[in-house]
This record gives C-alpha cells, sequence and structure tokens, in this order.
C-alpha cells in the first residue's frame, strides 16, 4: 500500500478507495466502524504518518459525517465511510449538506451489505441519493473503487456538491489487480470563509439552497453524459444495461451463454444523476434492455420514466427478471439474462443430500460477554422474575444463539436502550437490556436520559470490553487510545449513567461471577421498586486481546484443564456454557490451551469437579 | 486455459483468507488476472467461512459460478459439504482436510457430525478426484500447527489444477509473512505437495 510507483497491487475493495483517497489528496477522513465498510478507515489508519492525513474513529456516524464535511468547508478533500445502516445515522446532515454544497472534495463511502451478511437489514443506499439531491457513483471492480474515488474527489470539488460512492460487501471484500497512480499531495491548510448565508439553513436561505442543489444536479448529470466510466459495448438491438458490480456477473452470464449474436452492452457507473443523453442514446434503436442491478430498481424505474419521456417504444425488463431480494450471484444473472433473451441453459444440478452441521458464527472462548450474560441467567433464576431482554448490536448480539438465548430483539445501535425505556414502562416484567460500550456511546445516552426524564424502571447492563469487538477491535472512547494512537482521556460509562442522572451503577468484573449474579440481583431489586434505571457496567478487556496480553507475558491467565480421569464425557460444560476451547474428543472433553482465557465458566458447570486450573 | 476457478470453505481463524489472498497475489505474480471474495465480520467469530478464487486471462466475477468449479479446498471436514454446489459435476477436484471441528451448536442441539465415510461416500457420485490430507497432523509434524491451511495449499498445488507455478506461490507466501514464519510456511507447503505427489 506504501508503494508511490505504478505497479500492480492485489487490493480489496476497500484498500482501493483508501489508496484512491491517498491519489486524490484526502486530507482528512473519518468513520464509525461498520461491515463492509471498516477496511477503508483501517487501511488509512495505518497510512496516516505516511501521507500528511487526519484520520478518526468517530463515535458514530453521525459525528464522522460533520467532521469530515467540516474539513470540505474548509476547502480539504475529505471522505467519509460507513455501513449502509450508519447512513441511516448521519442521514440529517446528509441531506443538508446537499443544500449548502461543500468546498474540498466530499466523497461519503457507503457501503451496502446485499444477503445482509453482517447486517440487520440490506438497504440500498443509492437511493439516499435521489432523495437527497446528491450525485451516486458506483464502481465495478477494485480497479474502479480506486479510480472512481479520485473522480468523485473532483466532481464533488468541481460541483462542490457531496457525492456518494456507492459499493456493496462483494466488492468491498474483493481481491483484484491495481494498478497503482501516482500520488500527489497538495501542502493545503484549512482554511474557513466565514459566510453565513452559505452554511446557516434558516428556511430563508434554505429555500434558495434548495434551488442551487437542484441546479447542481443538472450540472453533474451534463458532466457523467461524457463520464469515462460509462461504456458501451457491442452493437445489438437487444441491450443489457448493469450497474456497478452486476456488470461483472453479466460478462460471466454471457460467457456461459450460447448465442449466435452479442447483446450491447451499457456499463453504468453513475447511477444517480442517471446521465439521460447518454443513456437515450443506447435506448434508441433498442427493442429490449434488461437492467441489472443489485437490490432497488433504482435505474430501472429512470429508465423507464426515460423511454416513456422519449416515446421510445423499447421493452424494459428488470426486477421481473433479476432478484429483488439477496445479493446478485453469476447464477442469478444467468438465469434472468437467460429468461430475457429467450434461450435455455443447463443449471447446475449437484444435490447434496448429507447434512453438515450448522455454524452459525459464536463468542470467542472466554468472552467476557459470555460471563455476564451467564451470571444474568444465573441471577434471574435465582429471583424467579420473568424477563425481557433488549439488545443490541455487537459481539453480544451472538448471546441470541443457545446455550445463552437472552438476546430479545436487535434492531439498531442504541435501540436496546429505547425499547427499554418502553417495555419497562408498558409490561409488568422485568427488562435486562445488554450494550456493548461503543454501542453505549454511540446511540443510547440519550436514551439513558429518557429513563431518568421520563421514569423507567429497567437494568441495563453495559458490557464494557474496551474496544469496538465485532467489526475488529478498533479503539472506543473507553480505549484511551485513538486512530492516530494518541493517548486520550478514557470517557466511562459509569461517569455518563452517573451524570444521566441514574441513582445504581455498580462496575463490575464479569469473571467474577459470583459478584456480578449479586449485583444484578439488586439491580433486579432496585427496578421492581421503581426507582428507575439500574446500570451495570460489565468491565473485562476482550478476550482477543487478553489472549494477546498473556502471550506478551503481560497478563497471566489462569487457563483451565481437564482431569480425564474424572470427566464423564455428559457434555454439560458445552450445553451450559457453549465455550468453543471446550472440544469434545473420544467422548470426553479437552480445553484447547491457545484459547482459553481462564473465565472458569466451565469450571462452575462442571458436576463432576473434572475442570481446573492449571498449575504451571 | 480460461479460467480456474476454486471455492475453499472452513471455519473462522483457520488461516483461509490468508490462503486465499496467497493465490491471488502469486496469479498477479505469474501475469494472470483474478478476482477473490473474501468474508468478514459477523462470518469469522467461530463460524463458516467461504472464499472464491478465480484466476485467468480476464477475471470479472469475483464470484464463481455454481457447477463450475474446478476445485473446491477445504479446510475443516465437514465444511465441504457446505461448497459442493460449486464444482464442476463428475470433474471438479475436492481437496479436504480430514481435521473435524465440530461446532458446539451441534452438541447442545444433539446433531449427528457427519463421518469421513460418509463424506467420501457423498463425494462418490459428486466428484472427479477426492484428496484426503490430515493437514492438522502436517502442520503440527513441522512444528507449526497453524500453517495447516499452506499445507492444504500445497496439496491443492500438487494435483497440478491450479495453473500457478511453485515460484510464484513460493513468492506470494514470502511476501505474506514475516522471514521465520515465511520459512515454516514453504515448508508446510512443501510437506501438502509432498503428500499428494505420493498418492499420485
Ligand atoms: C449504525 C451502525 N453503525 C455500525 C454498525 C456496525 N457495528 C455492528 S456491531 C458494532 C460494534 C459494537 O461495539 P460494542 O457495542 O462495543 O460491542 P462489542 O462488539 O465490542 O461487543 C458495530 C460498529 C451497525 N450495525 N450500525
Amino acid at each position: 500500500m506504501r508503494e508511490d510507483r505504478e505497479e500492480v497491487v492485489l487490493m480489496l475493495g476497500n484498500e482501493a478507495i483508501a489508496r484512491g483517497a491517498i491519489e486524490g489528496d484526502v486530507k482528512v477522513a473519518t468513520a464509525y466502524p461498520g461491515t463492509p465498510s471498516t477496511e477503508v478507515i483501517e487501511t488509512l489508519v495505518s497510512l496516516s504518518k505516511d501521507y500528511d492525513l487526519y484520520v478518526e474513529w468517530s463515535v458514530n456516524e453521525k459525528v464522522a459525517f460533520e467532521v469530515a464535511l467540516a474539513a470540505s468547508y474548509c476547502n480539504l478533500r475529505s471522505l467519509t465511510a460507513m455501513k449502509h445502516v450508519g447512513l441511516n445515522v448521519a442521514s440529517d446532515p446528509l441531506f443538508t449538506s446537499a443544500y449548502t454544497g461543500v468546498r474540498g472534495g466530499f466523497v461519503i463511502v457507503s457501503a451496502d451489505d446485499p444477503s445482509c451478511y453482517s447486517s440487520q437489514n440490506e438497504q440500498d443506499n443509492r437511493i439516499y441519493g435521489l432523495h437527497a439531491y446528491i450525485p451516486v457513483v458506483e464502481p465495478s471492480s477494485p480497479q474502479e473503487a480506486k479510480d472512481m474515488t479520485i473522480y468523485s474527489l473532483e466532481i464533488s470539488e468541481k460541483y462542490g456538491a457531496p457525492i456518494i460512492l456507492r459499493t456493496v460487501t462483494r466488492l468491498s471484500h474483493s481481491r483484484g489487480p491495481v494498478k497503482l497512480g501516482s500520488v500527489r499531495r497538495s501542502s493545503k491548510k484549512a482554511v474557513f470563509e466565514r459566510k453565513p448565508e452559505k452554511y446557516v439553513c434558516l428556511p430563508a436561505n434554505a429555500r434558495r439552497m434548495r434551488l442551487e442543489a437542484i441546479e447542481r444536479l443538472n450540472a453533474v448529470e451534463k458532466e457523467f453524459n461524457n463520464s469515462s466510466f460509462n461504456a458501451v459495448e457491442g452493437e445489438s438491438k437487444v441491450g443489457i444495461l448493469a450497474c456497478g458490480l452486476a456488470y461483472a456477473y453479466v460478462i460471466d452470464a454471457l460467457d456461459n451463454l450460447d448465442l449466435s449474436y452479442k447483446p450491447s452492452i451499457l456499463k453504468l457507473s453513475t447511477i444517480h444523476p442517471i446521465p439521460k443523453e447518454f443513456v437515450a442514446r443506447f435506448l434508441e434503436d433498442k427493442e429490449k434492455v434488461l437492467v441489472v442491478e443489485e437490490l432497488e430498481p433504482l435505474v430501472e424505474l429512470q429508465v423507464k420514466a426515460l423511454c416513456h419521456d422519449l416515446k421510445l417504444r423499447v421493452r424494459v425488463h428488470g426486477k421481473d427478471l433479476i432478484p429483488l431480494a439477496g445479493e446478485l450471484t453469476p447464477l442469478r444473472v444467468l438465469k434472468g439474462l437467460a429468461s430475457f433473451l429467450g434461450v435455455n441453459v443447463e443449471l447446475p444440478d449437484i444435490k447434496v443430500k448429507l447434512q453438515a452441521p450448522l455454524r452459525p458464527p459464536i463468542l470467542c472462548a472466554g468472552c467476557p460477554h459470555r460471563s455476564a450474560f451467564y451470571a444474568i441467567k444465573m441471577a434471574v433464576k435465582k429471583v424467579k422474575v420473568e424477563a425481557i431482554y433488549p439488545s443490541d448490536i455487537g459481539c453480544y448480539t451472538l448471546g441470541y444463539y443457545p446455550p445463552l438465548e437472552l438476546v430479545d430483539t436487535t434492531i439498531c445501535m442504541g435501540a436496546g436502550v429505547g425499547l427499554a425505556c418502553g417495555f419497562a414502562k408498558f409490561t409488568d416484567k422485568v427488562v435486562i437490556a445488554t450494550v456493548g460500550e461503543s454501542t453505549f456511546y454511540h446511540a443510547c445516552i440519550p436514551a439513558l436520559i429518557n429513563a431518568v426524564f421520563n421514569p423507567s424502571s429497567f437494568v441495563l447492563v453495559v458490557l464494557d470490553n474496551n474496544f469496538t469487538a465485532m467489526t475488529g477491535g478498533q479503539p472506543s472512547p473507553a480505549t484511551g487510545v485513538n486512530a492516530m494512537g494518541q493517548q486520550v482521556k478514557r470517557v466511562l460509562p459509569e461517569d455518563i449513567a452517573k451524570a444521566c442522572g441514574v441513582e445504581f451503577c455498580k462496575v463490575v468484573d464479569p469473571y467474577d461471577v459470583d459478584l456480578m449474579i449479586s449485583s444484578i440481583i439488586e439491580a433486579i431489586e432496585h427496578v421492581k421498586r421503581g426507582l428507575g434505571p439500574a446500570v451495570i457496567v460489565s468491565r473485562r478487556a476482550c478476550s482477543l486481546t487478553l489472549l494477546r496480553e498473556s502471550r506478551l507475558g503481560r497478563v497471566k491467565l489462569e487457563k483451565r484443564a481437564v482431569e480425564t480421569d474424572k470427566c464423564k464425557g455428559c457434555m454439560t460444560c458445552i450445553k451450559l456454557v457453549g465455550c468453543p476451547a471446550l472440544i469434545p474428543r473420544a467422548g470426553k472433553i479437552v480445553i484447547d490451551e491457545n484459547t482459553c482465557t481462564g473465565c472458569g465458566l466451565c469450571e462452575r458447570s462442571c458436576p463432576y469437579k473434572a475442570i481446573e486450573v492449571v498449575r504451571s | 486455459m480460461k479460467h480456474v476457478d476454486i471455492v475453499l470453505s472452513g471455519v473462522g481463524g483457520q488461516g483461509i483468507l490468508t490462503l486465499a489472498s496467497i493465490m491471488g497475489m502469486a496469479a498477479i505474480i505469474e501475469g494472470y488476472d483474478t478476482k477473490v471474495a473474501e468474508v468478514h465480520g459477523m462470518a469469522q467469530r467461530g463460524g463458516s467461512v467461504v472464499c472464491h478464487v478465480r484466476i485467468g486471462e480476464k477475471v470479472s466475477s469475483p464470484l464463481v459460478m455454481e457447477g463450475s468449479a474446478d476445485m473446491v479446498i477445504s479446510l475443516e471436514l465437514s465444511e465441504t459439504l457446505k461448497v459442493l454446489q460449486y464444482l464442476k459435476s463428475k470433474r471438479g477436484v475436492v481437496v479436504l482436510n480430514s481435521n473435524a471441528l465440530p461446532p458446539p451448536i451441534s452438541m447442545i442441539l444433539d446433531f449427528q457430525y457427519p463421518s469421513l465415510e460418509a463424506i467420501l461416500e457423498e463425494l462418490k457420485g459428486i466428484a472427479g478426484e477426492v484428496y484426503v490430507i490430515n493437514a492438522h497432523e502436517i502442520a503440527s509434524s513441522i512444528g507449526s500447527p497453524q500453517s495447516a491451511n499452506i499445507v492444504m495449499l500445497g496439496s491443492a498445488w500438487a494435483t497440478g489444477k491450479l495453473a500457478l507455478s511453485e515460484e510464484s506461490i513460493m513468492k506470494a507466501i514470502s511476501r505474506t509473512f514475516r522471514k521465520d514464519a515465511a520459512k515454516i510456511n514453504q515448508k508446510a507447503f512443501e510437506e501438502g505437495a509432498r503428500i499428494v505427489k505420493k498418492l499420485l
């Protein structure tokens, strides 16, 4: 990544975007982590020192957006990256940034997740462009991901419009050869010119700005008519219009069809505004056209409208033949193309009868979340209450699976506490919510204040593992360092809870299971008496960190081992704890010494006392 | 050669992404076009992981089409079953690691983990050639159990179906790991290859 020479390197789509940011003179890059966008900023973090680049992991996407927007207002090029649902959080400034316009090129990387590989939904963020009057481009390969990042920066700066670069999981997380370009870094410094009439969206200004936003979009459309990232291949009365990565699948599918002619293909990379003149020229002589795009029929609808306006007789197909839900694949596109072209294909027919075991993702060995969930389970059992368990988004969402099964709701970041406010008010059950510390800072604090303001009594367990773990262990405000490697003041959830007016607040190490159980029981008593929210901060670093620290000799772990003679092979430990370090072998259990962190849950659960601390 | 399409399967933590990216890197060294599709995030927490590697003069889609993989490489025994639909029927090669990692949840739900024999029986009507490699044992025998992924790469390469030279793979390995680790992984590659050459 550090090379400045022209050469071909195997790069992840997200690394290519980061490289584009470097080649394109981005000075400020911000994000809140989220799969599949995380590697964009992670790559830039590793390059920040070499290229005089400011990078931050912001507290949430709205803040990330605003920090990068400020840089653009100061005439620096900037980029913010987020997963699709992150843009919901940042949508408020998104809409109005189109009104103010920008100065330095400002690129919003939206990484969508068709098929929900790591997400709660599969929304298509290209639609934000339409809704918010923001141009949208969509690359089809890692090479284009890099090149179009630079292109987007230039377009944004030239027309003063923020721009969305839409990628999808399959592009962000695919590697391909990328020819590096030259790196030309300017020595620009931030300069903000005070122009309230440009940046203050009072109604009188906003009405004018809306007209300006429309004008900007029209100007960008003219530019897109000549974009070198759009191209037409071949001549035929039968056309295929493919957007972004769908283009790659179309090429493959055509390879698999035995056709006597070659349909004409329009590869469209500028999705919004669609370049009407350019697309109309393609449509003019066509009898029929298939629009292939991932998720929503965004381009399809615009093409249909265009045909209607221009009175073209071309038949336009799209989501009638290409699936609406789920990621596109070469086979799904092949099927759609075959029926569009009226040809038969032999579809693969391998049937596998033997079933492989399900293998959902699970909490790591020694995960402190498992200990906290285990304690919650034991506490609730002890006091014999019925409880509702709103939870949130993070590694701890995996508490959904057996044997824990303590996750009743997962909606969006922050909803764990918002829903808890409601459940506690409207039901007579005890409500025990779980959220990670990164999620707590991101979107839970207003809901916690709400629980004091509009009194609501529930237990909130903040699972503080010191990192944003699910997305790969980025620093959170609890960590004490930031993306730039600066030592910073730690912001602690218990301080925030107290400042919000929460009266019951305890910090407990979840490896101390007995203390955890008794604390949760106390918290349950507190909320049963209607005394307001009770917060328990469950503090223990992510077990992956623990393992790393112990390998470096910085901490000593009380790893466990099974005494084979005593183990009866009853599997109770697996059934109650479900830790992946517990491995069944020859009818008994062994503990994987490489991953055990000594949480001790298995020892507690063993009815035969066959598990002990390893003495070295 | 138009394409060589390979699908890799295994479990998060087995080094499947490293394996896939070494293959992609070697393809570039060899002057080919390539695409490598990975899975990050949720799926890495001990869940199933599938990667696609495509090598050829010109490669567009990062995904292999069902029914068109020249090879399936599985780093975990039962995970083999989850990607067989990608295999070229009765012509594709399967290289599988006989190491079994039954997931805890299958014990909790009382699911019977399939035996090697049952899996080989299933493969009979589906695969062209099958190679069973005890990669865990081989890697452990050279003192590097975490190199089982590279042992599998050696075995896959030795079948002669990868279109990559040993030299470019070795180069890609040495670019991927630090010095000592590169050496032990090159050794793992050789050991993996030796086992298959013996069988051929
Ligand atoms: C709006 C939004 N942004 C980002 C994400 C991606 N995301 C999912 S889990 C997670 C990490 C949460 O960290 P934390 O709450 O500390 O829990 P941990 O994973 O550390 O247990 C993130 C960033 C998301 N789902 N939604």
